[in-house]
This record gives C-alpha cells, structure tokens and sequence, in this order.
C-alpha cells in the first residue's frame, strides 16, 4: 500500500495542475464565445487570472504548476511546426502581390519591432524587460522560442505579445479608416503583421480573404523576426 | 510527422548552430515541401487544425507566470503596458502608409 500511495502522491503531484489549466481554458473559452469575442474578454485574459488565483487560494507555487504541464509545453513544438500548414495554403496568392507583401513584412515587421524596443529603452526598463519584450509582435509559439533563445522571460513575453495583439485589434480599425486602407487584402496583412494570431483572428470574422492575407503576414513576420532579431539585440545589448 | 520536421529542424539547428529554434526551422521545412508538393494533406490538415485550435490552452502555463513575477518587473509595468500600446499603434499607422505609398497597392482591385 505505501508505495502505491507514494506514486499516487508523486503523479498527483506533478501533472494533476494540467486539469486546472484544462480548467482555465475551457472556462475563458465559453466567457469569450459568450461575449461574441470582445477583445477584452479573451480567453486567456479570463482563464489565468483564474488559475492563477486557484493556484493562491490553494497555495501552490508556480514552479510546481509550470513544471507540472511540461505536456502542454512540449506540445508548443509541434504547433510551431503545424501553423506551415495553413501558410502553405496561402502560399500560391503571393507571386503577383510579392513586392507589396514583401516590403511590409520586411521593413514593417522590423519597424514594429524596433519601435517596441526603442520605447522600452526610453521608458528605462532593464534589460531582461527588453529582452522579454523583442518578440511582441510575432505568434506566440515562435515568439516562446526566440525568447528562449535571447534569454528574456518566457512568462512574460506571452503576457506581452497578448496585449499586443489586443492593442493592435482595438485601434487597427480606426487607423484604416483614417489612413484609407479600404482594400481588405491589405487590412489582413497588417493585421497579421502587427497583432499576430489574434488579429487573424480578427481578419477572418470579416472576411476569409482577409483572414488568408493576415495568416501570410503572421507567418512571413515570425519567420523574419526570428531571423533579424537574434542579431539585432546582440547589436543593441 | 509534425514531430518528424520538429525534430530534423532541431538537428539541423544542432548540426549547423543556427540562431533559429529548431521547432520553428522545423516549420520553415515543411513549408517549403508542403509549397512544392502543392495539394493538401488530409490527416496533417487534421492534426495541425486540432494543435492549433487549442493554442491559447497552450500559452495558460506561462501566462499564468505573469501573476508570479519579482516586485521589480511589476515596477515596470506601467512602461511595459506604454511600450506596448505605443509601438502596435506606430506599427500599424507605419505599414498603412508604407502600403498607401508602394505602386499599385493603393487602391482596391475588385476580382
């Protein structure tokens, strides 16, 4: 009986704080459909305050947590790898468009990044601050990884890139009007480029078109951020 | 087959020290044998559509690390929440009229 319950206590654990991340998110996820998809309701902005809060009141610590769902960290490779799926999809709309796709990615994708940093630099944050918040403006999977790579804070940059895409999704709309972006090809880029999964998904609720374009920016942009980055911050730093 | 390219990318990251993570040099090559072999792949359709469906399940565990972090990060807070803001409105403002100012781009093209 002992060391039966000696297993039982080491799974329970260690791996039992997946159900409250399960927890978290099903429950951000039925407040955010609920709500129609308000951009301040979503289900990550709902479901880890909550968990965080279970983890208080039951008082676990975080290590204990974050250890405890190295399943669902490991799974973030293989997501990485599965987001080419939906950009290749979109691969064949790119030949006649490539000047213009390729310019915005290109210098906006390194403007949207540097504009991040210069801020950060000019607001005095350390070090580790600025190193957690290079990658802001690219899907969360592969901003963990360039993270990972710069050493910044991995618990950080997916709170970060959160509220950019949030950011980006609240005034995206307002600045087209302003700048008269009308042509929802465009729109999607840019989308994309600047507020990653979350403008996509964005992009797609008004048109597929849209959608497939912002998928493209996304996708371009992770890939050249993680290119130009790790250089650029050795640069600066 | 998502964890094969995984894998060869992290081999490749490993054999020629490339400053990429492995998963996502993994993604650039299916990419490119997906675009060459240019029709769609039911299963991998399914499995990549299912992976990234539950994505924000993914980012609970780190996010949930923003509520345990040092008193000095917190500190800084404010400035991180205005860089944030700040920089996504100048990005966006930028690529509008970078777009507005590239040939042929501008206008809309109905098809």
């Amino acid at each position: 009986m002992a060391p039966l319950s000696a297993y039982w206590q080491q799974i329970s654990l260690s791996s039992w704080v997946i159900g409250l991340s399960i927890v978290g998110f099903v429950v951000g996820r039925a407040v955010y459909q609920r709500s129609g998809g308000s951009p301040f309701l979503h289900p990550l902005l709902v479901g880890t305050p909550l968990v965080a809060g279970i983890l208080y009141l039951v008082s676990i610590d975080f290590d204990t947590y974050y250890l405890g769902n190295g399943a669902l960290n490991w799974l973030l490779g293989p997501t990485t790898v599965a987001l080419a799926v939906p950009l290749a999809k979109q691969m064949r709309q790119l030949p006649p468009l490539l000047l213009t796709v390729a310019t915005t990615v290109l210098i906006g994708g390194f403007f949207a990044t540097g504009c991040a940093l210069a801020m950060a630099l000019m607001f005095d944050a350390d070090q580790l601050m600025v190193l957690s918040l290079a990658a802001k403006s690219v899907t969360t999977p592969i901003a963990v990884g360039i993270t990972e790579q710069l050493g910044g804070l991995v618990t950080l940059i997916v709170m970060v890139v959160l509220l950019t895409g949030i950011a980006g999704i609240l005034t995206a709309q307002t600045i087209f009007n302003y700048t008269k972006i009308t042509d929802e090809r465009w729109q999607g880029l840019i989308l994309g480029i600047s507020a990653h999964a979350i403008g996509t998904a964005r992009a797609f609720e008004k048109s597929p078109r849209c959608g497939a374009f912002s998928t493209l920016g996304m996708g371009l942009n992770g890939i050249w951020t993680s290119i130009f980055l790790p250089p650029l911050m050795a640069f600066l730093l | 087959m998502l964890l094969g390219f995984q894998w060869l990318g992290e081999l490749a990251v490993g054999a020629a020290d490339i400053a990429l993570p492995g998963p996502l040099l993994g993604m650039l090559m299916l990419l490119v044998v997906l675009t060459v072999y240019g029709r769609p792949l039911e299963f991998l359709d399914r499995a990549s559509n299912l992976l990234i469906q539950h994505l924000s399940l993914m980012f609970i565990p780190p996010s949930v690390g923003a509520f345990f972090l040092s008193q000095q990060i917190y500190q800084q807070f404010p400035s991180l929440l205005a860089s944030i803001l700040l920089s996504t409105v100048a990005a966006i403002i930028f690529m509008a009229l970078l777009i507005r100012v590239l040939p042929g781009s501008a206008k809309d093209r109905p098809d």
